[in-house]
């Protein structure tokens, strides 16, 4: 039975996923189905809210404190633009928050549909160095197996996972040495 | 001009980033130069506010609508590695068929 797709939106964007018959989410996404931003309608008209909010509460606190000309009575304007400058920033952390979360959500995503297309089951999952130790080429940040599709056609030198550790290098997410 | 005009569609974010930042830094000059003109602080409070608290605003806005937008960049990037590994994997099978 081909899969059917089932809308998830409790979080930040409405990303589609590919269910079985019992809708149980499956590991592998439907590429097609992003948006093509990560972010969605809803995340959008929060942002687009808070920051107009943010804008009147400054904008308000301004005309308040411009028409008042003793000190102990602008504080209260004053209060009114700092509340405003809370809201601003409150909602430029929850827009971000959910961005990241989206972009986090699909590079695990992409890094399971590369498992699957092209890393052989018995070289997935943690387990000891191949033959030929871990390799790298000089400027990667990442080492990996020999047999990585990542390192595929490159010039890379095998190693030591302490030469590696030495040279900063952290495993790959595909192959995960 | 054709090429910056669509480098500005597709980077408006980045575009509306730099705007907000350049007139946050206004914001705070003006605000500044405000403050210290007069040395009675009911007449400081309004460039306290419309200089400090609104640069500072907009400072923070364009800091976000940047790292916004390298994120979208990440968003793009995978979308492309993601259809070239399925080009790659159709091309694979292909091969072997």
């Amino acid at each position: 039975m081909s899969p059917t797709l089932r809308s998830r939106s409790d979080d930040a964007p409405v990303v589609l996923l590919a269910t079985d018959p019992l809708g149980v989410i499956v590991e592998e996404p439907v590429i097609e189905a992003y948006a093509d931003e990560p972010w969605n309608r809803r995340n959008v008209i929060g942002f687009a809210a808070t920051t107009a909010l943010a804008a009147g509460l400054l904008g308000a606190s301004y005309l308040g404190v411009s028409a008042e000309v003793h000190l102990k009575d602008q504080v209260v304007f004053l209060d009114l633009g700092i509340a405003g400058l809370l809201v601003g920033t409150v909602g430029g952390v929850r827009w971000l928050a959910a961005v990241l979360k989206a972009v986090r959500v699909r590079k695990g995503s992409a890094v399971a549909l590369v498992r699957s297309r092209f890393v052989p089951a018995g070289m997935a999952g943690p387990a000891g160095p191949s033959a030929d130790g871990f390799v790298a080429a000089a400027r990667m940040t990442r080492y990996h197996r020999a047999g990585c599709p990542l390192v595929a056609g490159k010039d890379v030198s095998a190693a030591s996972l302490a030469e590696h550790s030495a040279a900063g290098r952290r495993p790959c997410g595909v192959c995960t040495p | 001009m054709k090429d910056l005009v669509v480098w500005v569609r597709t980077q408006s974010d980045r575009v509306a980033s730099w705007a907000c930042i350049g007139l946050g830094v206004i914001c705070l000059i003006a605000g500044w130069v405000g403050v210290s003109a007069t040395a009675f602080p009911g007449e400081q409070m309004p460039y306290v506010v419309s200089g400090g608290l609104v640069g500072i605003f907009l400072l923070g806005l364009g800091g976000v609508l940047w790292l916004s937008a390298d994120l979208r960049d990440e968003w793009r990037e995978l979308a492309r590695l993601e259809r070239a590994v399925l080009i790659a994997a159709g091309a694979e099978a292909e091969g072997t068929s």
